[in-house]
């Protein structure tokens, strides 16, 4: 039956983001990669020992607030390719893609519906990481102010607030990272290759600041190699733009409106590539 | 032969995706260009001057953990320096601090690597202290100095508000460059500057008493009576004298009332008795000079 007999439907698209994500819980990397994290933040305090910083104050917050912000970038980005990468190679794998896209069902709704699915684990995910994350900076806030009550004076306080903005754009970035990894899926032939690209993606997304300021030193001897570098430099997104957790616990603080503009930066790309994956898992035979 | 000038699919699928996604980057400039700046204005831009500081920064391609990740390198770092390696310390300090800046432990002590323990080695490698002619030795400690101070500006750049920071240049100055100064007008010249440091030191947010006693110590010593002791005639009225000093202005929070450490810290009574020293080489008469 052709598909595009019937309208895009939300409640289809929807149907398979919820299936994806009943999918993606039940799997055992999931709940592994989730008890590492929550271990790892969980423990902080205990890593906080192989710091050199002093022991109370600002440093200690900022050492636990990079070690729980570093496992939740870590295992999320882990989580993120595999786990989008396997949800939708199971179903080209099973054959249920076949099954499934034999019904009126846009190839669009597939593709989207599996994002939104493989998203909403990955939500959970940095729901659960950050809130932890937040009941240990509570804490621990708490516990210096009773030995010290000055210890803030000068700034270093950790908002609950900043760590839900700074989560809440890994997640965004999160979701880059899973439509970028389902574009490399749709035309991909092994579950492998695409979660190998994924990787390399990621830490090319990651290099995407240095590679912009090398390109602009180079002095271009002409206008064309200059919009030929200036145009390489654009083709991937800047996932640098996603790191405001320095700015976390500093006088200036975190700027909301800034936060903002990376939050729409990502849904842009989030949108772009996948429009793309679309395109290219249109073409692909299945 | 029939020879076919179709593209493969799989080759326009592909010059699509990176075509459009030029065209997204392009379009997407007036967003992406104002948050690139806003964050390098904000933080010091990328340091690509050397592999070190290249790679450091290239560690945080998968974010976090960095502050973990710098610990164990400055502890190899440390490990270097037990060994007296000279390059291998210098380079593992500047990878530390180029993985995670926020920690000012690692700039502290590695300018004080750098600045006063590096100028022994190199000194003990070209024959020790006996027969290294002075000037020489001189050399090394001013060229050693420079080494610490510039890698304390770079720490001054992601902590501008440290007093720590002007201490420890401060301290070089007075401890390392002094010494090593040619003349006595050199040396006067370091001292000045060390004084001008703890002052700079004193002004930032949670500098320690201290920081104006040592300012006014040097300024002495290099001969500024006058300025010593207006710095101490300025500071007196803020330290705290007792635990329920109802006049200590300097901390603004009004509880808890200052510490018996803080109290004892700030040394009032110390001061005021260096403020009459001060008066008397001053010339000031009894009664003329600092009414607490």
């Amino acid at each position: 039956m052709n598909s595009m007999a019937v309208p895009f439907s939300f409640a289809r698209t929807s149907l398979i983001a919820g299936n994806t994500f009943l999918e993606a819980v039940r799997q055992r990397l999931f709940l592994f990669l989730v008890l590492l994290a929550v271990a790892l933040v969980a423990g902080a305090r205990f890593f906080h020992e192989f710091d050199f910083g002093p022991d109370g104050g600002v440093p200690e917050l900022k050492f636990l607030f990079d070690f729980g912000l570093g496992a939740l970038i870590f295992f999320g980005s882990t989580l993120t390719i595999t786990a989008t990468a396997q949800l939708f190679f199971s179903e080209i794998e099973n054959r249920t893609a076949l099954t499934l896209l034999a019904k009126p069902v846009w190839r669009a709704e597939f593709v989207f519906g599996k994002f939104l699915g493989a998203w909403a684990v990955v939500g959970v995910f940095c729901a659960l990481l950050t809130g932890l994350l937040a009941v240990l900076l509570w804490f621990r806030t708490g516990a210096i102010l009773a030995a010290n009550p000055g210890a803030f004076l000068h700034g270093g306080r950790i908002g609950l607030g900043d760590i839900a903005i700074v989560c809440g754009l890994q997640w965004l970035k999160f979701g880059v990272l899973a439509m970028m990894t389902l574009l490399v899926s749709s035309f991909s032939g092994t579950n492998l290759f695409s979660v190998v690209m994924g990787f390399f993606v990621l830490v090319i997304c990651h290099l995407q600041a240095f590679a912009h300021q090398a390109y602009t030193r180079v002095e271009a001897s002409s206008v064309a190699l200059g919009l030929m570098i200036e145009t390489l430099a654009r083709v991937f997104p800047d996932f640098q733009f996603f790191n405001l957790a320095d700015k976390v616990g500093t006088e200036a603080g975190l700027d909301a409106g800034l936060a903002l503009r990376v939050a729409a930066y990502a849904l842009a790309y989030i949108l772009v590539f996948g429009f793309l994956a679309v395109f290219s898992f249109r073409r692909r035979e299945i | 032969m029939k020879f076919s000038l179709t593209l493969p699919r799989s080759f326009r699928t592909g010059t699509v995706v990176v075509a459009v996604l030029a065209a997204t980057g392009w379009a997407l400039r007036p967003l992406a260009e104002p948050i690139r700046e806003e964050l390098r204005s904000a933080e010091p831009a990328p340091r690509l001057g050397s592999l070190s500081d290249a790679l450091g920064q290239g560690m945080n391609v998968l974010g976090g953990l960095r502050a973990m990740l710098a610990d164990f390198i400055y502890l190899k770092a440390c490990l270097d320096w037990e060994d007296t390696r000279l390059d291998q310390t210098i380079a593992g300090l500047r990878l530390a601090t180029a993985v995670d800046p926020s920690s000012l432990y690692f700039w502290l002590n590695g300018a004080s690597m750098m600045a006063l323990d590096m100028s022994n080695w190199r000194v003990d490698a070209e024959g020790g202290a006996y027969k290294v002619p002075k000037a020489r030795q001189r050399q090394i400690d001013r060229e050693q100095a420079a080494l610490g101070l510039a890698f304390l500006e770079e720490a001054r750049r992601f902590h501008p508000r440290a007093p720590t920071i002007y201490e420890k240049m401060a301290f070089i100055h007075h401890i390392r460059l002094r010494p090593a100064a040619e003349d006595e007008a050199g040396a006067n010249a370091e001292l000045l500057r060390a004084a001008e440091l703890y002052h700079l030191a004193s002004t930032q947010p949670g500098a320690p008493f201290y920081d104006v006693r040592l300012q006014a110590s040097l300024l002495k010593e290099a001969g500024h009576f006058r300025e010593a002791y207006d710095a101490l005639v300025k500071i007196y009225p803020t330290l705290p004298k007792a635990p329920d000093d109802p006049g200590y202005a300097r901390r603004p929070i009004k509880n808890p009332p200052p510490s018996e450490n803080e109290v004892m810290a700030a040394q009032a009574g110390d001061v005021f008795g260096r403020i009459r020293d001060l008066e008397k080489q001053l010339g000031i008469a009894p009664g003329q000079g600092f009414q607490p």
